[in-house]
């Protein structure tokens, strides 16, 4: 296989993913957006223009925020995107527009010179509408039905681009820790982290206070190979989807850790990962309440539609969203991180269970070659 | 079609270094394809971790004293902002004021970043930081008249050799304002 043939195969082949899985990670994925995500950022107007520190980007031509009414909108904007992505009414215009409403309020938000790294929220929709996440499960999909068009087809290269940009993403945070001596055998970086969220940050848990005290050097230092191990992996991996999977599945229980130690919960890298994760299995277990899905989506008006992302928007804004609960602890961050790792879990023992059946296959035909027929 | 497809793929290759080399001469750009790094140890040469920390000194007319948290100073802001605000806004003021000029094309291309370089540099508390400062005070004590706020800046250490860890603080600075 040429070097050509090896990227195209790559790019084009190894992450062909069914329209069904995608249409209902589209629904995860908005269904999170909905319930936790948004409104975003309206605190911003409280805090007065000397606060302005952008970074290198889109807000640096400014000297200041803009007023209360703009992020008001913008967030009224995102919240009827978000759900039209949701039914997969004209999905690709609602993931762009989403995309393009958070990554305009997250500009002015990391203006106060913190970043916060949740880039594949965004990244997520504008990549994944050209694989054809709203070619199930859809509004859209119904409407081509309905108007006797064939389904359309999911395309492998946008899964394949998501999967090289989480690769990337992970390396960008493992690449600064090797370099900076996290790989050093007599450094306990983990351990600091730790301890620095519990006395200046104040995110202390359960968990915080039984680690710290353990004082097992072979322990701290174990964390700090794993860390920059497991986020490296996704990039050394991404040329096999199966591999990619499986250190995926491996993150999901890193990140449970992070946010039982240190209250910090990564769901924007879990959503990203859940793209990868075969949804359609849900098919033959809850195929009853995706039939009931469907049917909803046939019966649904566009006006009525957008009517109820309008409402959305409106109590959420007039009211706030009542699972965006206090900053000091985050459950439904954790709620997720424990359901990633439990999905993980049956990933993982599905995954070993296939490969100890193939190995025993392949054992016991080297052990027991069939007879050859007599010709 | 799939010739600019894989142009798309070399791009988000390409864009990386490009990205690390901004972020190395003017700091973490935004939008960038870039997760937490949580580069460094925090260890000092004798393996003691160490990493600074604040706390807010209230000063009320009466001649009383509370302490508050950065948390509770910043809490209308997300807590992963707070350490990185309280640095930029209410650090030690420097030794010596920064006279950047406003008039370079640089300062005139980048306004905000320059006028916030300019605002860190500064001996004095920028008026408008001051003034939301004092409200904010005005709002967690909603019954006392405050003469100003102190920001006493220190070095948390942990020796970690000793079981269990062994913490010291060591002062790294004031900030201190007073309110008209």
């Amino acid at each position: 296989m040429t070097v050509k043939q090896w990227t195209d195969h790559f790019i084009f082949e190894e992450y062909k993913t069914s329209a069904s899985s995608l249409g209902i990670y589209r629904v995860l994925f908005a269904t999170y957006i909905l319930l936790v995500d948004l409104p975003q950022h309206l605190w911003i107007a409280h805090f007065p223009d000397s606060f302005f520190n952008p970074p290198i980007g889109l807000t640096m031509f400014f000297t200041g925020f803009p007023g209360a009414s703009f992020f008001l909108v913008v967030n009224a904007l995102a919240i009827i995107a978000a759900v039209c992505l949701l039914f997969g009414y004209r999905t690709r215009t609602a993931s762009t527009s989403f995309a393009l409403s958070l990554l305009i309020c997250n500009c002015w938000a990391y203006s106060f010179g913190k970043i916060n790294h949740d880039i594949f929220l965004i990244l997520i929709p504008l990549i994944m509408q050209h694989a054809g996440w709203g070619n199930a499960y859809s509004m859209d999909a119904q409407r081509r039905a309905a108007e006797g068009g064939t389904e359309e087809e999911t395309s492998a290269w946008p899964m394949a681009l998501m999967a090289l940009v989480v690769g990337l993403g992970m390396m960008s945070a493992a690449a600064p820790k090797a370099a900076s001596g996290w790989l050093d055998p007599h450094s306990h970086a983990v351990r600091a982290h730790v301890l620095f969220n519990d006395f200046v940050t104040g995110r202390s848990t359960w968990f915080t206070e039984r680690l710290l005290q353990i004082n097992s050097s072979v322990f701290w230092k174990f964390l700090d190979y794993e860390a920059v191990l497991i986020e490296a992996a996704f990039l050394l991996t991404v040329a096999r989807r199966r591999a990619f999977r499986v250190v995926c599945a491996l993150a999901c229980f890193f990140h449970l850790g992070i946010a039982l130690t240190m209250e910090i919960a990564y769901v924007p890298n879990i959503m990203a990962y859940a793209a990868f994760c075969e949804w359609s299995v849900l098919e033959s277990q809850v195929g009853g309440l995706l039939s009931v899905w469907n049917r909803l989506l046939g019966r649904i008006a566009v006006p009525w539609l957008l009517g109820s992302g309008a409402t959305v928007a409106l109590v959420y804004l007039r009211f706030g969203n009542p699972l965006q609960l206090s900053q000091e602890w985050d459950p439904v961050g954790l709620a997720i991180c424990t359901l990633s790792a439990f999905v993980a879990a049956v990933f993982l023992i599905g995954t070993v269970r296939s490969w100890f059946r193939t190995a025993a296959s392949s054992t016991n035909g080297r052990h027991w070659p069939q007879p050859e027929r007599a010709k | 079609m799939r010739t600019r497809i894989r142009l798309l793929f070399l791009a988000a290759i390409v864009s990386q270094p490009l990205q690390y080399l901004i972020t190395a001469k003017s700091g973490e750009p935004y939008p960038a394809l870039m997760l937490p790094g949580f580069g460094g140890t925090m260890a000092d040469r004798d393996g003691n971790i160490r990493f600074r920390n604040v706390k807010c000194k209230v000063l009320f007319q009466d001649g009383r004293v509370d302490w508050i948290s950065a948390y509770n100073l910043l809490s209308e802001a997300p807590s992963s902002h707070h350490g990185v605000m309280m640095a930029h806004m209410f650090s030690p003021p420097p030794a010596k004021a920064d006279s950047r000029p406003m008039n370079t094309l640089k300062a005139r291309l980048f306004p905000g970043r320059t006028l916030s370089h300019i605002r860190q540099e500064q001996k004095e508390l920028d008026p408008q930081t001051k003034e939301w400062l004092k409200r904010r005070i005005q709002v967690l004590y909603p019954s006392q008249r405050c003469e100003g706020v102190t920001f006493v800046w220190f070095d948390d250490v942990f020796n970690v050799k000793r079981a269990p860890p062994a913490i010291t603080h060591e002062p790294a600075g004031v900030r201190e304002v007073r309110f008209e």
